[in-house]
Formats: C-alpha cells, sequence, structure tokens
C-alpha cells in the first residue's frame, strides 16, 4: 500500500464507521424516534427531491441570491479593497474596524434587511453580499497594499495616467488574491443566502430544510442538507479549479 | 504602531456616521420603523441594563461560547496531538476535517435541533463543532512544523517522551495552536450568536430577531449592536492575548 491509498481507506472506513454508528443509534430508540432515519431513507427522500425536479426551482431561488449577492460583494469588495490598498493613510484608518467586522456573525444584520428590503430576494442579496464582502475586500486590500512599488514608480516615470496605472499595474498583480478572496467569498455569500431563507423566506434551499423541519418530515430535512452540502461543494470545486487555472496563466 | 491622528479620525469618522443616523431620524427624513435614533437605542441599552435583561442575555452568550469552546479545546488539543502521533490517521482526517471546515457547517444547525432539543444545548453543540474543528487542525499543523532535529537534540538529551511533549513540542508549535484556538473561539462565537439568532434561544442574538418579529426597532437596533459589539470585544481580548502569550 502506498502514501494514498492507506489515508484514503481511513477515509472509507470512518465514514463507514460513521453511518453504521448512526444506524444502530437510530434503532436502539436511544433517541426519539424518527430523529435518526436511516441513511437509506435519506437517500431514497433525496433522490425523489432530485427525481421530481421539487428541488430545482429551489436551488435555482438560492443560486440566484447568492450569486447576485456575491457579485455586489465583488464589486464593492475590489473597489473599497483597491482604494484601502493604495491609500495607506485610508487603509489604517478603515482596515481595522473592517477586520473586526469580518469576525463578526453577518446574519445577525439580517433583520434590518429584512425590514428594509422585504422578505423576498432581496433581503438575501442583501445577506449575501455583506458576508462575501468581507474576505474579498481584506485580501484585495492586502495584495494592493503590497504591490511592488518599484512598479508603480516606473508606471509613473513613463508617464501612465492614473488609470493606466491601475489597468496596467494594479489589476494584473492583484488578480489572483482578488480570486483567492473571491472563492472565499462565494461560499460565505452562499451560507449568507441560505442562512437568511432559514429564518425567514418561501422559497430556496434554506426554505425547504426549515420547511421540513418544521413539520417534523426529518428524512427530509436531511435529504435537504445533503443536497445543499452538495451543491455548496460544487461550487466550491468550480471555483477552486478556476482559481487553479488563473494560476497556471498568472 | 499607528498614530493618534488615525485612531482620532476613525472614531470621528464612526461619531458622524451616528450623528448622521441621529438627524435622519430626529428629523423624521425616514419612517421610525426602519431605522431608530442611535440615543433611542442607548437609552433602551440603559433601561434593558437596569431591569438586568441585557446583563442576562450578555451573560448567556458568554455561558454558551465558554461551554463549547472549553470541549472543544479538551477534544481539539489532545486530537490534534493524536493526528500527529498517527501520521496515517493525520493524513486521513486533515483531508477530511478540512472539507467539513470548508463546508457550510451552520447548515447543520437544525439536525443539533432535534437531537438536543430547542435549548442552549444545541446551540453549544453546534459552537463546539465549529470550533473543535480549527484547534484539531491548527494544533496537527504547528507540531508537524516543529523541527525533527530538536525533538533529536531532546530525544539524545534523554529527556522522557512526557517532557520532549512540555519543553520541545508545545512551545515549538505553539504560535500554530495559538492560532487554532483564536480561531476555534471565534467560529464558536459566530455559531452561537447566529443561532441563537436563528432559533430565537439563547442570548444576545434573540434580540434581533425578537424586535423584529414585534415590529420593535428599538429592541432590534440593540439586538445587533449588543451582538456585534460583543464580538468585537471578544475579538479584541483575543488579540491582547494573544500579544501578551507572545511577549513572555
Amino acid at each position: 500500500m502506498n502514501r494514498i491509498t492507506k489515508p484514503l481507506l481511513v477515509q472509507i472506513g470512518t465514514v463507514f464507521g460513521f453511518m453504521v454508528i448512526w444506524e444502530i443509534i437510530g434503532e436502539s430508540k436511544l433517541l426519539f424516534e424518527g430523529i435518526l432515519p436511516s441513511i437509506v431513507e435519506i437517500v431514497k427522500a433525496a433522490w425523489t427531491q432530485v427525481a421530481t425536479g421539487f428541488i430545482f426551482p429551489h436551488l435555482l431561488v438560492t443560486f440566484y441570491e447568492a450569486s447576485a449577492g456575491f457579485v455586489i460583494a465583488s464589486f464593492l469588495g475590489v473597489t473599497v479593497g483597491i482604494l484601502l490598498g493604495a491609500n495607506p493613510f485610508l487603509r489604517n484608518i478603515f482596515e481595522p474596524p473592517i477586520l473586526y467586522f469580518a469576525a463578526t456573525p453577518k446574519i445577525i444584520l439580517y433583520p434590518i434587511f429584512l425590514m428594509i428590503l422585504g422578505t423576498k430576494f432581496e433581503s438575501k442579496m442583501a445577506m449575501a453580499a455583506v458576508s462575501g464582502f468581507f474576505p474579498i475586500v481584506i485580501n484585495t486590500t492586502i495584495a494592493a497594499a503590497n504591490i511592488n512599488r518599484i512598479f508603480i514608480k516606473v508606471a509613473k516615470s513613463v508617464g501612465a495616467s492614473s488609470l493606466q496605472t491601475f489597468t496596467r499595474v494594479y489589476l494584473p498583480s492583484i488578480l489572483l488574491p482578488i480570486f483567492t478572496g473571491m472563492r472565499l467569498g462565494i461560499g460565505v455569500s452562499l451560507v449568507g443566502a441560505i442562512l437568511g431563507e432559514l429564518k425567514v423566506s418561501n422559497a430556496g434551499l434554506g426554505f425547504i430544510i426549515v420547511q421540513a423541519f418544521n413539520y417534523f418530515r426529518i428524512a427530509e430535512m436531511y435529504a435537504s442538507i445533503l443536497l445543499t452540502f452538495l451543491f455548496a461543494a460544487i461550487v466550491n470545486l468550480v471555483m477552486t479549479l478556476v482559481l487553479a487555472r488563473m494560476r497556471r496563466f498568472a | 504602531m499607528e498614530s493618534w491622528r488615525e485612531k482620532t479620525l476613525r472614531w470621528t469618522f464612526v461619531a458622524v456616521v451616528l450623528g448622521a443616523i441621529e438627524a435622519v431620524v430626529r428629523l423624521d427624513l425616514v419612517d421610525r420603523i426602519f431605522l431608530t435614533a442611535p440615543s433611542l437605542i442607548a437609552a433602551g441599552a440603559w433601561k434593558s441594563f437596569l431591569s438586568g435583561e441585557l446583563l442576562g442575555l450578555f451573560l448567556t452568550t458568554v455561558y454558551e461560547v465558554a461551554v463549547a469552546f472549553a470541549i472543544a479545546v479538551v477534544i481539539g488539543l489532545p486530537g490534534g496531538y493524536l493526528l500527529w502521533r498517527q501520521p496515517l490517521l493525520g493524513r486521513a482526517y486533515d483531508e477530511l476535517l478540512g472539507a467539513l471546515f470548508a463546508s457550510p457547517l451552520i447548515l447543520l444547525y437544525p439536525i443539533s435541533l432535534v437531537i438536543f432539543g430547542r435549548g442552549t444545548n444545541a446551540i453549544i453543540a453546534m459552537g463546539l463543532v465549529t470550533g473543535a474543528i480549527p484547534i484539531v487542525l491548527n494544533t496537527h499543523q504547528g507540531l508537524r512544523d516543529v523541527n525533527p532535529t530538536y525533538i533529536k537534540v531532546g530525544k539524545s538529551m534523554r529527556l522522557s517522551e512526557r517532557q520532549i511533549m512540555r519543553y520541545v513540542l508545545f512551545p515549538g508549535a505553539s504560535p500554530m495552536i495559538l492560532g487554532g484556538l483564536k480561531l476555534g473561539l471565534t467560529y464558536t462565537l459566530i455559531s452561537v450568536i447566529a443561532l441563537e439568532f436563528l432559533v430565537e434561544i439563547g442570548g444576545i442574538g434573540t434580540l434581533a430577531s425578537r424586535g423584529y418579529f414585534w415590529f420593535n426597532t428599538e429592541e432590534l437596533y440593540l439586538g445587533v449592536a449588543g451582538a456585534i459589539l460583543l464580538s468585537m470585544i471578544f475579538i479584541y481580548l483575543l488579540g491582547k492575548a494573544g500579544t501578551r502569550l507572545f511577549s513572555s
């Protein structure tokens, strides 16, 4: 056995062991009945949600909210990040509060969005935007602040305008860190939108999870959570691949 | 070191924003159901503080965070050590835990609710899960990064395994472990407050939720401000603790 297969076996063993323990506890009446439904039942419920097409409109809603929020987050994050990165004075003033805010639970702002934007899509977009903003702005700021000063001096010495300096010097040298921030950002944007849906909504992945929870359709709830995780993993994978591709070009 | 000028400007900016909100509300430029004046929030906070409610909510949150974090540490440090001692487990679980850490773990909270019931235990359980993972991962990483020569030197001086742990391994890994603890506490705090808000049980996070559902704008903003303030205090103290440990 080599270095790769052995850990893989342990991983598979762990997942399998987890499933066995799950089934045993579920059967044992140790917990209140129905709390840990059989995995077969969960997978069946997940399959039903996919096969009947039940999940897709909700998936679309979540995707719409998260991506709209993510676009806003990227735009604001990159703009503010470059502004702060290029200007040490502004950076010294605003970077500490941004770092502090980044570590607070953004979902707490959700009731404000609900009040101002209503209970439909817009409030979830705002959640996604606020959640995704921080990793993007932080990464962009750091990248823009650490640009080789000589590049900028050279650009100035050859008479580049500030727009040219921005597009020819700043942008190319910070593209990779920006994308790293965006990869983190899209994940938290997604979670932000779903958390919003879990609290107040009438559509989306978070909505069907909380609906199943409220009506104690536990297998369906696990199924929806499973599919949501799958969706998040796919988004993450795609972003990772895009990033790897960009690395090759950079 | 930041200059006093920057500090002053930062606080002036905060004051100007708060003053602008106050003015906008007082001049009735915006519906008071949407936005309320900072002074009214402060008055509400004072009243709530006097009645003991605010303090109770804060303490509940701190209690949940403290219990969750304590368990996360008790699981996380030995867990990281175990992964280091058993490299096979280390390689296998580093990937598994890394994947879990990158996944939206907080969305598992309905499972925590059905297992532990709608109470603080469900919140503590979620807080400890989200907090333990970075502690395990960082402890493992930190121990792996300790220069093997140091351990060899320790062995050649006939230190016992316990002594190597005490005098070589953990001091060497401490910056990384400390980073893990900070990360763990931050994650615990975030999930605790988020869950308090989402399911409306427990401490300060419930206030914003209640305020929203009862159209009590002051309470809502008090909840939001309280939750943000509490997190910031935690992070501030963490930073302080970090610099103190490193300077000693």
